[in-house]
């Protein structure tokens, strides 16, 4: 049975009062006083051979310890940074070949993007380091920039690697790709949609910054640097500093937002920890806001023809997409699959289409690596599926909910195995819909759309239904232990960027073994402290890791019946657990659970021979992912002498399976919901066609500010718990961004129709809005 | 390099800055305030918002030397020396107005001020006050029932669900 934990009554927030006051430990915060400071030198040309490097001006300014390039890094025994996540066919048996694209720590002969790292200054202060980087001279002969999220079949000038010479860096496939488009032909009705998913910048609000050193006597490299998890970037780390994996730690402590860009090693590090060990001193660095930009990962950024074969009757026979994903210049982490295999991992979503075909390809580009954005992969996923039911149901002229409805996978065929292969356990998406539909009286909608025209606006209603992956990594670890000085301890791999994950996992714990909040020490992002697993990608912890938590202390609290019965004259069976207390049944001796390790070193000094122990490090199985599903609704005006937009009401109904804590859920949906509204109205990274960054900063790159949110929110839990963890919890980290990009384009897309508006490609700012109602009504 | 005197949150403070040393800077580096965050190098986010003689200021569009005599007041003197949190800080924390706290220094500075010449905003004048603070996780609605929390207002419509 499921136990039931928080209720919205008493949510538990251990995390919080410490950064309110401004007492949090970023990493930048706790940079150690005397460390020195790096400052980069990079590209500003976009595609180009490097023919030198004249670093002599610089090296002469007062303060300046060292300059490094490649050479140096070279000599130093690193190596590119190579980690990648194989990319793997369809059915995950066969890995599928791309184009190999080392990453040097500082680029040496060649530069492929803007912002690509050349140099490292160190200085031993701030301002030195900066006055010499910008006496660095590098000169570069330019070569064509290739921009864009397009590909070309015959090979390119300049290609920017040889392997590739129309710069594609993979095909690959899922489905019968000839019996979907034969299903698709012989449909009564094609539909066809283009839909472009933006470039977006990730930005959380802490730039990346990172301090590094070396200790010679151990051999060994610490970096500081916030992160998702510690564990995928050591490994990246040490496979670039070309020194096995026990010879690097790597500390992440508050983490300010992460989004998926920060998982990953990152050529600055690699960098900063040569100079350190060169220097013999900790070396410190952290992003301007114009860095970022120009070298955090990239999200999103592919290009998506979707095609769907109706019957007359509004059923989706078959269903085809075809995309084009934007690698960036480097192919970086599980880059290669966000446009891809998680595309079809998604792609069923609520419907049940018999047949789907993907065909996707990536390009590189003379921009920023992207990798995994909240969503990856998801909200594009969710974009084809909703934007091609609502461009269907005018089609066909039926009622867009009802042609819905039509195709939808019903719950009566739960467990579900998808075309993909995977399982669906549970869901209601049907009960969804209704729910979404009740919350945000869809049904009084054209009496508010008249009233809006009398005040010279065009309001619009969209839903978008979503089915989504969650769980990313289906094995977790959690290392459990009781100390004898009574505290419960905790290891976990995931790090919180803004989850809570300490005050959900030490709930979850203090439920289940009866014990107060303050008797748990959580401990995470120490990559020397916590056992090895994955990081928090893929809404993941809340199901992985408290299922992991769930199962340690239900364990511990076995393993502590055997022990006081060691310890008492007892039998097992005859003693119970209530409230954090063993009671002997008969003699009514009772022994709180912390106190055992202390009991247990006593009897021992004693000279009893008692094996048991509470501690254990469990790892939680999960048999693949859960299925988080739901049904967002968005209400929006738009003007119709500006284009200006408003999102005036916002429903979001969701099964996030069982609810550990509302509000924490709620929370996650809010903030997801606002980056889904920032791809939809108004985020966007520009490169101009010779590469360069034209969003290089907070006044170019617009990102959701609070005037910009839904003016009425309503969020409804509706779930339907998941057999595939003892919590039933699916995730909630990335539903909001899932179903938002697509909810407000189907929003705004109905508002404009009655001015003859058909094509509209996010983000649908003013401007992109005005721009159609003219070209529309011309 | 020219001795830059200050008092900050009710101490006497002094300390070198270059003539480029932001006020932002000047308070993380020089004092070990790091409560003050910097997200953005164009005064576009907020996270570095402190008060200078009264006002709330963007401390990166602020050089360290301007501050000379100024009475400056940051996030770590916002609780009491009991360690009790400022009404508007146990606000934040009541309504979950942070996911990761980057901005939420700024944000607690700003709404600070606005409570002190406004104390009881509407949401409107929460939202125009807040536009120049930027939170990339919360899409801001617990932003604002925190405000309303802090300034003794029912959270109507605002109320969770749930």
């Amino acid at each position: 049975m499921v136990e039931k934990y928080g209720t919205a009554q008493s949510p538990v927030d251990l995390e919080s009062e410490a950064l309110v006051k401004g007492q949090g430990q970023y990493t930048d915060d706790i940079a150690p006083a005397g460390a020195l400071h790096g400052v980069f030198v990079r590209s500003t040309v976009a595609h180009g051979i490097i023919r030198s490097i004249d670093t002599a001006a610089a090296a002469e300014l007062p303060g300046v310890l060292g300059i490094y390039t490649a050479r140096d890094l070279a000599d130093a025994g690193t190596n590119p940074i190579m980690f990648m996540v194989p990319l793997m066919s369809a059915d995950g048996k066969t890995p599928v070949p791309y184009v190999s694209t080392p990453r040097p720590a500082l680029a040496g002969d060649r530069v492929r993007h803007i912002g690509e790292a050349i140099a490292l200054v160190v200085a031993d202060s701030a301002g030195a380091a900066q006055d010499a980087a910008d006496l660095v001279e590098v000169d570069i002969e330019e070569l064509t920039a290739h921009i864009g999220t397009r590909l070309s079949e015959d090979p390119v000038e300049d290609p920017i690697w040889d392997e590739a010479p129309n710069n594609q860096a993979y095909t690959w496939y899922a489905g019968d790709q000839e019996a979907v488009q034969a299903t698709i032909a012989a449909s009564p009705y094609k539909v066809t949609l283009e839909l472009n998913n933006q470039r977006l910048a990730g930005s959380p609000m802490e730039p990346r910054a990172a301090t590094a050193s070396f200790d010679p006597e151990s051999g060994r490299y610490t970096l500081y640097a916030g992160s998702q998890g510690t564990m995928f970037l050591r490994k990246g780390f040490a496979d670039a500093l070309g020194v096995g994996m026990d010879k690097v730690h790597v500390i992440s402590k508050d983490v300010g937002g992460g989004f998926g860009l920060k998982v990953y090693v990152y050529p600055e590090y690699v960098a900063i920890s040569v100079a350190a060990r060169l220097l013999g001193q900790a070396v410190r660095w952290t992003a301007t806001r114009s860095e970022a930009l120009q070298a955090d990962q990239g999200g999103r950024d592919s290009h998506c023809t979707v095609t769907g074969g109706f019957d007359a009757d509004g059923q989706l026979n078959a269903l085809y997409c075809d995309i084009i994903g934007n690698m960036g210049a480097y192919s970086i982490g599980i880059g290669p699959r966000v446009p891809s295999s998680v595309i079809a991992e998604n792609i069923v979503g609520p419907y049940a289409t018999p047949l789907i075909g993907i065909r996707s390809r990536g390009v590189h580009s003379n921009t920023i690596p992207t990798s995994p954005y909240r969503g990856a992969g998801r909200p594009e996923t969710t974009y084809m599926l909703e934007r091609l039911m609502d461009e269907a149901a005018i089609q066909l002229d039926i009622d867009r909910v009802e042609l819905r409805r039509r195709n939808l996978i019903d719950r009566e065929q739960m467990p579900f195995t998808n075309q993909f292969g995977h399982v669906y356990d549970s869901g209601d998406f049907a009960a969804v819909l209704d729910g979404a539909m009740a919350s945000s009286d869809w049904a009084g909608f054209e009496a508010r759309r008249a009233e809006a025209a009398t005040r010279g606006k065009l309001r619009g209603i969209g839903c978008a239904l979503f089915v989504e992956t969650a769980g990313a990594y289906f094995q977790e670890p959690l290392d459990f232990r009781v100390t004898e000085d009574g505290m419960v301890e905790v290891r976990v791999v995931g790090v919180s960027t803004g989850q809570r994950h300490r005050s959900t996992i030490t709930h979850i714990a203090c439920s289940i073994l009866g014990i107060p909040l303050d008797k748990v020490r959580y401990i995470a992002g120490d990559s020397d402290d916590v056992p090895v697993g994955s990081p928090t990608v893929g809404s993941r912890v809340g199901q992985m890791t408290g299922s992991a938590m769930h199962i340690a202390a239900h364990s511990a609290i076995e393993r502590g019946r055997a022990i006081v019965g060691h310890l008492s004259s007892g039998q097992p069976n005859d003693i119970t657990f209530a409230n954090g207390v063993y009671t002997v049944a008969g003699t009514g001796e009772t022994m709180a659970f912390l106190d055992l390790p202390r009991r247990l070193a006593e009897a021992r000094a004693e000279g009893r021979e008692i094996e048991e122990t509470l501690d254990a490090v469990e790892t939680f199985q999960s048999p693949g992912f859960s299925f988080p599903n739901g049904c967002h609704v968005a209400e929006v005006e738009v003007d119709e002498l500006t284009g200006e937009m408003q999102i005036l009401n916002y429903t979001a109904v969701d099964d996030c399976g069982n609810v550990i804590n509302h509000r924490e859920v709620e929370a996650q949906l809010m903030g997801g919901i606002a980056q889904g509204i920032g791809q939809g109205i108004m985020e966007q990274m520009v490169y101009d066609e010779s590469g360069q960054l034209l969003s290089g900063s907070f006044m170019d790159y617009a990102m959701p500010r609070i005037t910009e949110m839904p003016q009425a929110m309503t969020i409804v839990d509706l779930p339907d718990p998941t057999p595939s963890n003892p919590l039933g919890a699916k995730g909630v980290g990335e539903s909001g961004t899932t179903a938002s990009v697509s909810t407000v384009a189907n929003a705004v897309a109905d508002a404009l129709r009655a001015r003859g508006v058909t094509n509209l490609q996010t983000p649908l700012t003013a401007s992109r809005l005005w721009e159609a109602m003219r070209t529309a009504s011309a | 390099m020219p001795m830059v005197t200050m008092t900050v949150n009710g101490q006497p403070r002094s300390a070198e800055a270059e003539g480029r040393t932001l006020l932002s800077q000047f308070l993380r580096e020089a004092l070990g305030l790091t409560g003050t965050h910097v997200g953005c190098d164009t005064s576009q986010c907020g996270c570095c918002i402190v008060e200078v003689d009264g006002r709330a200021v963007k401390s990166c569009a602020m050089l360290a030397q301007e501050a000379e005599g100024a009475r400056i007041t940051t996030i770590e003197g916002q609780a009491a020396e009991d360690g009790t949190m400022s009404k508007v800080q146990a606000a934040f924390v009541q309504e979950q107005g942070l996911q990761c706290g980057f901005c939420t220094p700024g944000m607690v500075m700003s709404v600070t001020e606005l409570l002190r010449h406004t104390p009881k905003p509407s949401i409107d004048e929460i939202k125009h006050h807040l536009e120049g603070n930027i939170c990339r996780c919360t899409g801001y609605r617990n932003i604002i029932k925190a405000v309303l929390v802090a300034s003794d207002q029912p959270l109507g419509a605002l109320a969770s669900d749930h």
